[in-house]
């Protein structure tokens, strides 16, 4: 059965306000019912009111957090994305210094530096038990100074970069080629013997003779002195240099533009 | 009210800031061990001047390296700044990169992403 509480409200307070039944004692009784009954309605409001804002804290607080956590996600993202850039910008700096600290840059070949990294590696590295050994050959342009003089320094760079790239051109299959300052190089031959190097070599100089820079409608020629020295038992890397650097003097005072192997 | 000042080192940025101007001025690098440490008093003087003055604030940036804990101080103190902002109060940032290292521009335009308040990245 349903009850319609609206018209049992307005039954009730029309039988309370008839002042007839005001004596009676079913009405006097239904007189407290209904005031206990309106009081467990305004406590079920009051209740519901409670409730409806514990809840309403409660999802505040919780939006607060999920903002609060949001904020702290984003600014953690940039933080990173910001410091992954930097630590990217120091890296590219680190190859750039590392490359210029190694590579000369005219001629783009490994500087001295460089270049006698390679030499100590290849003397620390070298197998005595193979019958070919480590061989340097130490390289002078002949006259620079003359082209330079003649033609200006800018001529003489070029000549340094167009015989630095011929040079390696023919070298950089069998080993390294650096530039060991000035108008000087330094080849590092690993494992050749002295007539393969020789041989390499002597391809070199005359690849150097019969090579004619043109710039500005001159030509300019030169050639290169050589001096050879393969590695001994009882060598260390300045006495392996060393001798080469004898050799190279004595190729010069012999008239330039040849190889001497130094003994 | 008071100013501040704290000198640079090879890790660390020179730090001044001065009350009467509005203006916290840093130059250098930062990649202190103690980053928090360090930028406690410079934070702390932020907080305090836009709470209790009214005037505008300016930040004068010549920063060149920045680790992690920096990057999340200088986060910190732009968020802050970016409050007040949005209260109406007039705050803004100058970031100055030499022209030959655009990477820091970059780097400066990253920061200045969130932040709605004027941020100029200024070559020079």
């Amino acid at each position: 059965m349903k009850i319609n509480f609206s018209e049992l409200e307005k039954e009730i307070q029309t039988i309370l306000n008839t002042p007839q039944y005001n004596d009676h004692p079913a009405s006097r009784a239904l007189r407290q019912l209904w005031e206990v009954n309106q009081e467990q309605w305004n406590r079920m409001d009051r209740l519901t009111r409670l409730s409806d804002s514990y809840q309403d804290m409660m999802m505040r607080r919780e939006k607060s957090l999920s903002e609060r956590f949001d904020k702290h996600l984003r600014q953690l993202e940039k933080i990173t994305r910001i410091s992954d850039r930097y630590q990217r910008n120091l890296r590219q700096l680190n190859l750039e210094l590392e490359r210029t600290s190694l590579i000369d840059p005219l001629t783009e070949l490994p500087n001295r530096r460089f270049i006698m990294k390679r030499l100590s590696y290849a003397v620390e590295h070298r197998d005595d038990a193979l019958s070919e050994g480590l061989v340097v050959a130490m390289i002078d342009i002949d006259y620079f100074k003359k082209v330079n003089d003649q033609f200006g320094h800018q001529v003489g760079d070029d000549v340094l970069v167009s015989l630095g790239k011929l040079m390696n051109d023919i070298i950089h299959h069998y080993g390294s080629l650096g530039r060991w300052g000035g108008e000087e190089f330094l080849v590092i031959l690993p494992q050749h013997s002295q007539e393969k190097a020789i041989a390499l070599m002597e391809k070199v100089r005359d690849g150097v003779a019969s090579y004619h820079l043109s710039i500005d409608h001159k030509s300019v020629s030169t050639s290169i002195s050589v001096g050879i020295s393969c590695f001994r038992a009882e060598d260390s890397m300045d006495t392996l240099l060393s001798r080469a650097d004898d050799a190279l003097y004595l190729a010069k005072s012999k008239g330039r533009n040849c190889l001497i192997v130094g003994s | 009210m008071k100013d501040l000042r704290i000198d640079g080192t090879i890790s660390s940025p020179t730090v001044i800031a001065s009350w009467q101007e509005g203006v916290l001025y840093m130059e250098g690098d930062s990649y202190p061990e103690n980053s928090y440490e360090l930028y406690a008093e410079m934070v702390a003087w932020v907080s305090q001047y836009l709470a209790q003055s009214t005037s505008p604030l300016t930040l004068e940036l010549s920063l060149l390296y920045l680790n992690t804990s920096s990057i999340k101080v200088m986060m910190d103190i732009f968020d802050e700044m970016e409050e007040y902002f949005q209260q109406g109060r007039q705050v803004s940032v100058n970031w100055y990169f030499d022209v030959d290292n655009e990477r820091v521009a970059e780097l400066a335009e990253e920061f200045k992403e969130d932040c709605h308040f004027p941020f100029q990245i200024i070559g020079k």
